[in-house]
């Protein structure tokens, strides 16, 4: 028992000597930081004030981390809020320049429709392509643009302007246009250089070729021979198109031993593959 | 009788060691060295354990600050004390072999009292004089310290100074 008690004392007097040693050796710091040697008196506040800044830069980085972490929260949030703002002001951008791209465009087009020497109306196809079966083709003006069937749709670019077809069905906020491939198309067209004339007629959409029909007795050919590449142009024969609007090439001609005439192939104008904005010429147009 | 007559050996060396690292000849560009004292007696002190490794590391730390005089008077009895304390508490606790266990305790013993130092520099950082603390010499001194720690380790043991009773090394 009274072993027992004497080595636990001599155990914790092991323990409090190395505490004293400590207490000495830091204090000896103290001593020689504070410039106690001359001043004993500054010992004291010189230790306290050290212990003081331990502990009290401890306890200000602790309330410093929990300030921190508050802050971080606010700022979590904040920027959260920020990227849907973000992310609205994106959407509005890109819904900008998707404005601005298509009043591009529409500038083009209105600047093409001015240059038009006919009163017209643009319009946009909004259906229908060259190789359909049903060789209609619908564009985004009706009834309300004051469109009327057989008026002539025309396409214009920086060649000037061709053929596309004529309205078909007008309903009241689109219509429907016959190209000029369409086998339901037809008008009287003349070659350019050698004043032939005759009927354009669509073959349908499998070839997208034209023809030109009874242009006159075979000898007419054999003195004035159409060169292949001619362009056909509307003639003065076509009820509903201006004269000259151009239709197509020559592509090729078929000469048949049980007509009168031939038969010359044309190639469309206009690349329908390709083609946005039509204009419907209104008014008088001859 | 015995224990007085250990300390005092070991004291003795220690101090030996202490004059011998005064005379050491100072590099001009870093100021720093390997640091033979702290080397020699940590593996005293993790062969001692803690009751005699404090008091010896006291002893010896105060030599020291009396060699050293820009240190702050105290701070390597302060040092000294801890390490000897913590040192000696790891008697019988560490087999690592005889190389990975002197290159990695002196790493760890290099930067613990930087940590220290750091540490009373922050307590005293208005007085700034109180340890000169330079990242470069730091390093430069680590890397002294782990080249030193084997030849100090094995010199220590071929002497018999310290015998670690090193069980056969598992790396």
């Amino acid at each position: 028992m009274w072993n027992q008690l004497l080595e636990f004392i001599l155990n914790k007097l092991k323990i409090l000597f190395f505490a004293f040693l400590l207490f000495i050796s830091f204090s000896m710091i103290v001593f020689s930081e504070t410039g106690s040697r001359e001043n004993m008196k500054n010992f004291g506040s010189g230790a306290s004030g050290a212990f003081q800044h331990l502990f009290g830069g401890f306890g200000e980085s602790i309330v410093g981390g929990f300030r921190s972490l508050k802050s971080n929260k606010v700022l979590l949030e904040q920027n959260t809020e920020l990227e849907k703002l973000l992310l609205e002001e994106r959407q509005k951008t890109a819904l900008y320049d998707q404005l601005v791209l298509e009043n591009q465009e529409l500038r083009h087009v209105i600047n093409f429709s001015r240059r038009l020497e006919y009163s017209n109306i643009p319009g946009i196809i909004i259906s229908g392509s060259p190789s359909n079966t049903n060789n209609i083709i619908t564009i985004n003006l009706g009834r309300g643009h004051n469109i009327k069937k057989d008026m002539p749709v025309v396409g214009y670019d920086d060649s000037g302007i061709f053929l596309i077809g004529k309205i078909d069905t007008v309903n009241i906020v689109s219509s429907t246009v016959i190209p000029i491939f369409s086998e339901k198309f037809g008008t009287g067209g003349i070659v350019e250089n050698t004043y032939h004339r005759g009927l354009v007629e669509g073959l349908g959409s499998f070839n997208n070729f034209l023809t030109l029909k009874y242009i006159g007795a075979e000898k007419n050919l054999e003195n004035q021979p159409i060169a292949i590449g001619a362009l056909i142009t509307t003639s003065m024969d076509s009820q509903l198109f201006p004269e000259g609007i151009p239709i197509g090439y020559v592509e090729k001609i078929e000469k048949r031993a049980w007509e009168n005439s031939s038969i010359i192939f044309l190639r469309p104008y206009a690349d329908f593959s390709k083609l946005k904005y039509i204009y419907v010429l209104s008014g008088d147009i001859r | 009788m015995r224990f007085f007559k250990t300390i005092y050996f070991h004291t003795i060396l220690i101090l030996l060691i202490i004059v011998a690292q005064s005379f050491y000849p100072v590099s001009p560009v870093t100021l720093a060295l390997p640091d033979f004292i702290l080397i020699t007696f940590f593996f005293i002190a993790i062969n001692w354990g803690w009751e005699k490794a404090y008091i010896l590391g006291f002893c010896c730390g105060l030599f020291l600050d009396f060699f050293t005089p820009a240190t702050a008077l105290g701070l390597n009895a302060f040092l000294y004390t801890i390490i000897g304390f913590a040192a000696g508490k790891l008697k019988d606790k560490l087999f690592f072999g005889k190389f990975i266990f002197p290159l990695s305790s002196i790493l760890v013993l290099t930067l613990i009292k930087y940590a220290m130092i750091s540490l009373i520099y922050l307590i005293f950082r208005k007085s700034s004089e109180i340890a000169e603390l330079d990242g470069i010499k730091f390093l430069i001194e680590l890397a002294f310290n782990i080249g030193f720690a084997i030849p100090i380790y094995f010199i220590l043991s071929f002497t018999r100074v310290i015998d670690l009773n090193n069980k056969d090394s598992i790396l």
